[in-house]
């Protein structure tokens, strides 16, 4: 279950045009967070949050979890709107053809849900475009 | 319901030499129909029912969800009858019951969050937990009109 969790990031951070893009922090780590962007960190970056759902009880056999459906957000953020959005063109493309290892599960099926949407922040002039996303595993 | 009452049957034996005489009956139509139309009203009722109580719901559960501090933000989160069957629930800090608070719009950045904040999804959240049981009631709705 940690895998799928992590597999938007490690999907992200596996594709050459977003690691591109993003480049490294001073951890020498691929600007690629989870939850939160590190405080001291410059744009761009992505940050991949996990959105709460109900379990979808259809794909449980006892304590087997068969079928898990993960929904999630990725916020491309860029000095410029037009940075975030090339960011966020790059990694919707990782994330449709890239590579998910996520064994013992199998990606059945990705969807982003709705158009991104770009937004301004609040503490900066940093501009982010904002992209949910459904995924679907099995095993 | 009509009824089925197409029993073929003999009649008249013995008077015009034993005919045989079949047909078909449906009787109860304008109680089946006043039923109907009755059953019209009622699911109009019970749609925009579940409708508000469905957006009143996602009110209760989206307040539920936000960590209050000054309480601005959960006075101004509420559900709105917007048509028939169509609800809204607005989220909006302008509208809060914190004048100090209101002065500018913050609630967006607690739901899709900031450089500095991860999202809190609380509208998200909200919807994510009423959506499976309207859909249950939906399904129940349908079978009753189904088995009419």
């Amino acid at each position: 279950m940690k895998l799928i969790a992590e597999g938007p990031k490690n999907v992200l951070r596996e594709d050459g045009l977003v690691v591109n893009i993003v480049g490294s922090d001073g951890d020498g780590e691929t600007k690629v967070y989870p939850s939160i962007a590190k405080t001291d960190v410059n744009a761009p970056f992505v940050v991949i949050n996990h959105i709460p759902m109900i379990e979808n009880e259809g794909g449980v056999y006892g304590d087997d979890h068969v079928i898990v459906t993960l929904e999630f957000q990725v916020s491309s953020w860029g000095r410029t709107e037009q940075e975030a959005w090339i960011l966020a063109d790059a990694c919707d493309e990782a994330l449709m053809l890239g590579q998910w290892t996520v064994d013992p599960y199998q990606l059945m099926k990705i969807r982003r849900e709705g158009m991104p949407t770009p937004l301004p922040d609040r503490d900066t002039d940093l501009r982010q475009v904002q992209a949910r996303y459904m995924a679907r595993f099995s095993r | 319901m009509p009824r089925f009452l197409g029993v073929p049957k003999q009649v008249g034996r013995g008077i015009t030499g034993g005919g045989v005489r079949s047909g078909i009956q449906i009787v109860g139509i304008p109680e089946a129909i006043a039923k109907l139309t009755t059953a019209d009203k009622v699911i109009r009722l019970e749609l925009g029912q579940l409708a508000a109580d469905a957006a009143l719901n996602m009110e209760r559960e989206a307040k539920n969800n936000i960590n209050s501090i000054t309480g601005n933000l959960e006075s101004g989160t509420y559900a709105q009858k917007v048509g028939s069957y169509t609800w809204e629930v607005i989220s909006s800090s302008l509208e809060g019951d914190n004048p100090e608070k209101n002065g500018k719009q913050y609630a967006g950045f607690v739901e899709n969050g900031t450089s500095n904040m991860a999202p809190r999804y609380y509208m998200r959240r909200a919807y994510n937990d009423v959506q499976p049981l309207v859909n249950a009631r939906l399904r129940v709705m349908a079978a009753r009109i189904s088995a009419l």
